[in-house]
């Protein structure tokens, strides 16, 4: 044991290191900005009158027709939501096809409303925080330490991180998905992006597929859970989750997800965080199956992430 | 340096090498086939560096001494290089990033180095 002091002092060392950086990665929570306190200089219908061409309402409107919910929709005159189980590429997939009368209604949320990193809440404790009619998993953009996040017309983090496709919701509800490497995140705020999500790839853009067979999430190589958003026409969305990992889902491929999300008509269409993540909540329950193994899980399997895109007022 | 000291580090190289193999196996049969070039190929550092203490025992056997210290600040280094390859294949498949990982980096190949200039200056002076 004597003669070995060195290297038992380096492996100690190392052990020590190894346990602070993981609990870096994956534990110490670390707030950087509450949204309460960040606010955007402008609103969205400001941000979003100052686009040229846009046809947005310039402000929400009031709730125009009562309110009918059954398990599958959602209808009040300003938001509508029709639910849709479809069963393809031996997967169980979850539509749900989304009408507005304003983009206001669109948004996005952070786990416990605060922009950090390992902050991190499931789909329904934030859908449920936010009033949220529906809600799906976001881009869980803090396990990333590059890549944009804007949300709610505020830059949070301008960092561009290589190859990475994000898709811009504009204040006026329109969407584009853009290379990080073309556009800084300063100019997207200038030109009128409200949130931009950072995961991707794009699935469908100006109607035509953006993905090809071979192509996949980093080094995942297989079907998977699945969560995108679409836009088929003006304020017109589809909120896409498919299950997977399990006896009933095999999951799909991004190539298959692309292929399904314009056969729905988008236009625009983008992969959200996928696989254990993928989780989708219509009025304060969850409708697919989350699935996978993971510690920061709750009873109905949905795993904890960063942030949520929701429907609601 | 006696031969069986030299048998005992080589056994101890390439049962650590084993160990890191059928963790990263395991650990890559839980991934939900995500794979990682760091986790499946992390048990080859350990055989490098079994393969490098090796020679250095081999070379100082003349040396009355018992011990190696070359081959000491070896084995840290090579600990800190594994264990910076796995750790990178657990960030890789859970999808995500960590700015201190090339602290494993800096650390371990700098152990290794040092005691590669260890062990050439103690053939030297020993000659």
């Amino acid at each position: 044991m004597k003669k070995q002091w060195f290297s038992l002092l380096s492996a100690v060392t190392a052990l020590g290191f190894t346990t602070y950086i993981a609990l870096d990665t994956f534990v110490i929570p670390r707030s950087y900005a509450d949204v309460e306190t960040v606010t955007s200089s402008s609103s969205r219908s400001e941000a979003a009158s100052k686009m040229e061409d846009t046809e947005a309402d310039e402000q929400a409107q009031e709730v125009l027709a009562e309110t009918v919910v059954t398990d599958t929709t959602y209808s009040d005159g300003n938001i509508s939501v029709v639910l849709t189980t479809y069963r393809e590429y031996d997967t169980t997939i979850y539509v749900a096809d989304v009408t507005l009368s304003s983009a206001e209604y669109l948004k996005t949320a952070f786990a416990n409303g605060t922009y950090g990193k390992n902050i991190t809440a499931t789909t329904s404790e934030m859908a449920k925080e936010n009033d949220a009619i529906l809600a799906v998993n976001g881009d869980y953009y803090g396990v990333q330490e590059e890549g944009y996040v804007i949300r709610g017309g505020v830059l949070y983090r301008s960092t561009v991180k290589e190859d990475a496709q994000d898709l811009v919701i504009y204040a006026d509800g329109s969407f584009e998905v853009i290379y990080e490497e073309d556009i800084s995140a300063e100019e997207l705020l200038e030109n009128g992006a409200w949130d931009v999500l950072s995961f991707g790839p794009g699935l469908v853009v100006d109607g035509e597929l953006n993905v090809d067979t071979d192509d996949e999430v980093d080094r995942a190589k297989t079907s998977n859970p699945r969560t995108a958003i679409g836009v088929i026409d003006e304020l017109h969305y589809v909120f896409v989750v498919a299950d997977g990992r399990n006896d009933e889902s095999e999951g799909l491929s991004l190539y298959q997800l692309a292929q399904f999300m314009q056969e729905l008509g988008c236009t625009t269409a983008y992969n959200l965080d996928g696989g254990g993540s993928s989780s989708m909540v219509f009025n304060g329950v969850v409708i697919n199956d989350p699935s996978g193994s993971s510690s920061r899980r709750n009873s109905s399997g949905e795993r904890s992430v960063s942030d949520i895109v929701y429907i609601g007022y | 340096m006696s031969t069986s000291v030299i048998r005992k580090s080589a056994f101890k190289y390439v049962g650590f090498a084993a160990f890191v193999f059928v963790f990263g196996a395991i650990y890559e049969f839980f991934s939900h086939e995500v794979y990682s070039n760091y986790m499946i190929y992390a048990f080859v550092v350990p055989l490098i560096g079994g393969l490098m203490a090796q020679l250095y025992l081999w070379s100082a056997r003349g040396f009355k001494k018992k011990d190696c210290f070359a081959a000491q600040i070896l084995a840290g280094g090579v600990f800190w290089l594994t264990l910076g390859c796995l750790f990178q294949g657990v960030l890789e498949i859970y999808g995500t990033t960590n700015h201190l990982i090339w602290v494993f980096l800096v650390v371990g190949l700098m152990q290794v180095v040092t005691s590669i200039v260890w062990q050439a200056v103690s053939l030297m002076t020993t000659e």
